[in-house]
Order: C-alpha cells, then structure tokens, then sequence
C-alpha cells in the first residue's frame, strides 16, 4: 500500500512561470518539477525553486535515472537527488519505467523496455537498489510508445503491475501514455486501467498529445485530450482521489489557462467521487 | 528463436537513435510491426526525436552560432557533434561542453571543406561560459564599504575572492560584438578579452575590457595581492596607474564580482 499525501490538483512548473513564482501568484494546490534541470550548482533556478517550495509542496520528478538500463546505477545522479531531496523535501519523488542510457551515454529519451521475465527482475532489482539508497518509495511512470518488441512476453499493464509488487514502489500512472500507446499499439485502454494494482497508484500524469497521422506523439503541447478526460473519469472510478498533475512542456499556455486545466482535473473528481459515494 | 537479452536490446536501441549506421539487422528483427507503424517507422520515431530534442537543446545553449550558421549547417554540425561527443552526463545541461573544442579541431582538420566560419570557436566559448555563468554556485558579492573600513597600509597586502560565476576569455576575435547583434560579415579578426559574470539578481553579462584590466582581472581570480594586481597598469605613469586600478575596482565592486577580501 503507498502512503502518499493527498496534495489535490498540480502543475508542472517550468521556467517560463518563473515570474509568477517570484511575485507570488503562482497558485497550485502542488507543484511538479524536473529533477535534472535542478541539478546545478547554484542561480536563479534553486533560488525560484525555494519560492515555489514555500507557496505549495513539489514533486520531484526525474527522466534520467535510468531504471531499466543495464548500465550500473548512476551515484553521482543518486547524490545530486539526494541533495535535492535534503534542501527542498519533496512530498514524493518519481521516474519511469523504462531505460535512458546505454554505455554511458544518455539518450535523454524515456525508451521502451522489453516486456520480459528479465527486464522484470532486472528493473524491479533497480528500483529497490535506489529506494533503498534514498530511504524512501518512489513512484515509476509508464511511458509512451511508438514500438513493441517481438520477444515481449506479457501486457505493459501487467509489467508495469508486476515491477510495482516486485519493487514495492507506486506507480504514477500517465493518463495520456496510456491513450497514446492503446492508439500506437492497439489495446484497450480500460483494460490497463483495470489491471492495476490500486493500492499502488500514487500520482496521475494529464498531458496532451499530437496526432503525426500515422502515429500519435506524446508532446505535452497541447491541452487535455477528450479522450484523456474520459480516461481520468474511469481512473477516479477506479483508485479514488489521487494527486494529478497537468503536464506541459511546449507551446505553453498562460499559467492561469494551467490552473484552468487542473481545476477541471478538479472538477471532474469530484463529480466523479460525489457519484461514487452517492452509488454506495 | 532464441530472445534477445536486454542487454544487446538496449545497445542496438542506442545505434538505431544515435549511430552513424542506422538499424542493425538483430534489433530490427526485434521490434514488432505495430497497428499503424511498422517496426522501422517505429524506430525512425525515436531516431528523429533523439536528434530534433538535442538539437533544439544546443540551439538554447548556442543561440547566436545557430542563428549565424543557419539551420542546416547547424544541424549538421550538431549530427557530427553528437557522433562525437554524445551525451555522458543525466543532465542535458552538460550536453553542449565540448562544442567550442569540436569546432575548433574541425576546422583545423578540414579547413576547405568546413563551412564553420573563423569566429565559431570563439564565439562558442563565450556563449558557453555564458551557460556556466548562469547556473554557477551562488556567492553573495561585498559592496565598497567593506573597502572603505580597511586601512591604507593594508591595501598591497589585500587578496581578494571572485564570485564563482566569473570568467575570463581571451578571443582572437571580438565575438562580443556580435552576441550585441554586429553583422558577422562585419567582423574582423582582433585580440579581445571578454568578461563574463552573473550579479546579484541573477543576471548574466559578458563585457568587452582593455588587456590592462584583463591583465589585472587574471591576477584577482589567481588571488594575488592587490599591489600585483596594480602591476597590471605599471606601464602607466604613478599617478595614471593608481587611478585606473582604482576605477578598475571600483567597476569590480560595482558588477558584483568580488565575493570576498582578505
């Protein structure tokens, strides 16, 4: 069972929001940032954060950790981490399910494992090794996908649920990774949703995608997708209020039209666990 | 069919995104036709995002020498660099490190053929150091005051302390002009010290200063006395050289470089 705290409705904060960190009006229930881009040694970005830190709690979320790679784990990423965790004290901090370096050398892309016995033991091993080092849970996202591999034995889902148990981490379950992979690869969405573990999802990811005519592309460039939407309905239905977080990485919105997005996150939990209780 | 190992997945993977030789024929034969890609669109996926991310990541970091260049010359500078020198560090801040060095030794190796333009090396430098500045630790800077509490005969002795987000670049051309917006066409080969700093609010410059002060400056980062960094302007007569060094402190005191005396 993961024990987070229940922070409501976030968005992730990028530098383009820096000035409403600074003058304070930059509201959210939570925030969410990218671990790596706070891996420095000092400016104007730790300073922003320590602002952001103080209007409302943050996430840490990484994409650099490399989980599912076979090179061995990266100490002095785990260190930098771990500094970031002492000065800012995140409510929780996340990765992905997936691997991002090979042979020393980071593609700084979440690429797709192999949905085998052996990446199993392989990432849920990993995952415990860095748990164990920072003291504490983490939450892995599943990622988008533009391909699947022949050898592959079981579902994403069940992977993905599998690592969770073996691990005993959460899961940060991305909505749109879901929709993006049932389209690219052809499953049913609702299928994934319903096989995960309850008990394990800590966090959800809303973002929005491109369609690339052959493909979808998850480019956190565009609002919330319908098709999103409905599948957050179903993941209230199914795990119950869960922290969510509106990400959004290109074309960025006015910081107001986020929170406008992650009031209707808002919004829709709530109609959603009225129902759910009214039901009961 | 025996299943690949993650092992030899992974490293097939990186060749297909960031190799020079495209797909080997192991990975492919392990990635499967998808409903709407085929296994080779499905890579090409990758392959394309590996590349237009990292590039649109070193035209922020080089925004002056990616505008100079143009887009295709900077993007097949960027393809050859990467091949070079791929990424090595979790961070992509680190990812553009190598680029003046990269330019610089291609250039020297295909002077002909390279469409680089004399000025690229230097002009990487200093948007580099310009990177390092903003993100260097932070230390708080001592005002003139604090000089002013110190008593005459102490000043030869003084030693001072540079903030860490300093630096000093001696180009062989005057690259500053041309991050003010000069026109390349314009520029001409001319030795120039340039200083590069952040200030208190977070602000990152770089200046153009004469060899006197650049002389001076080199001295003070090193932590020499301030009698050695008056030498700076020895050539000058008593009186000239004690103004100049005394303005050129001042100018320190007032860019917020100077984190501490002793």
């Amino acid at each position: 069972m993961i024990s987070l705290p229940q922070l409501g409705h976030g968005v992730g904060l990028r530098a383009e929001h820096f000035s409403r960190i600074l003058d304070g009006t930059a509201r959210a229930d939570w925030f969410e940032v990218i671990s790596e881009n706070y891996m420095i040694r000092g400016g104007r970005p730790l300073k922003i954060l320590e602002k952001a830190r103080e209007l409302a709690p943050i996430a840490l979320h990484g994409v650099s950790m490399n989980l599912g790679g076979v090179d061995p784990l990266h100490a002095d990423y785990l260190s930098e981490l771990e500094c970031l965790i002492r000065r800012f004290e995140p409510a929780w901090i996340s990765d992905h399910l997936c691997f991002s370096a090979v042979g020393g050398h980071f593609a700084h892309d979440l690429l797709p494992l192999p949905f085998t016995e052996e990446a199993l033991v392989h990432v849920s091993d990993r995952i415990r090794r860095v748990q164990d080092r920072l003291r504490r849970c983490i939450l892995i996202e599943n990622v988008s996908s533009y391909l699947a591999y022949q050898h592959s034995t079981i579902s994403e889902w069940a992977f993905l649920s599998a690592v969770a148990e073996r691990a005993d981490c959460g899961i940060l379950l991305d909505l749109n990774n879901i929709y993006v992979n049932s389209v690219n690869l052809g499953f049913d969405p609702l299928e994934y949703l319903g096989a995960i573990p309850r008990a394990r999802v800590g966090q959800f990811h809303l973002a929005g995608h491109s369609d690339a005519g052959t493909h979808l592309l998850d480019t956190h460039d565009h609002p919330v997708a319908s098709q999103v939407w409905n599948l957050y309905r179903e993941a209230i239905r199914r795990f119950g209020a869960i922290p969510s977080l509106i990400e959004r990485d290109d074309n960025l919105p006015s910081f107001e039209e986020l929170i406008a997005e992650s009031d209707q996150a808002r919004a829709i939990a709530s109609e959603v666990l009225s129902d759910r209780t009214a039901a009961a | 069919m025996i299943a690949p190992r993650l092992r030899d997945i992974q490293a097939g993977f990186w060749g297909a995104i960031a190799g020079a030789s495209g797909i080997d024929r192991d990975f492919a034969a392990a990635v499967a036709p998808g409903p709407r890609l085929d296994s080779g669109g499905g890579v090409a996926v990758y392959a394309q995002a590996y590349a237009s991310r990292l590039r649109d990541v070193l035209r922020k970091d080089f925004p002056i020498s990616a505008k100079l260049l143009g887009d295709d010359p900077f993007a097949e500078l960027v393809r050859d660099y990467l091949l070079t020198f791929p990424s090595e560090h979790p961070s992509v801040r680190h990812l553009g490190r190598a680029m003046a060095e990269f330019i610089d030794r291609r250039r020297r190796e295909s002077p002909e053929s390279s469409r680089l333009p004399p000025y690229l090396p230097d002009l990487a430098r200093l948007e580099w150091a310009m990177n390092d500045a903003f993100d260097a630790p932070d230390a708080a800077s001592i005002g003139v005051d604090v000089l002013g509490r110190i008593a005459p005969e102490r000043w030869p002795e003084l030693r001072f302390t540079a903030i860490p987000a300093l630096t000093l670049l001696e180009c062989r051309w005057p690259v500053n002009e041309l991050c003010s917006g000069a026109e390349a066409s314009g520029v001409r080969p001319l030795l120039t010290h340039i200083r590069i700093w952040r200030d208190r609010d977070y602000q990152v410059f770089q200046a153009p200063i004469d060899p006197r002060e650049a002389e001076a400056l080199k001295q003070m980062i090193a932590h020499a006395p301030f009698a050695m960094i008056c030498e700076a302007y020895g050539d000058l007569p008593t009186q000239e050289a004690a103004r100049q060094a005394s303005a050129t402190l001042a100018r320190w005191l007032r860019s917020d470089i100077i984190a501490r005396v002793d």
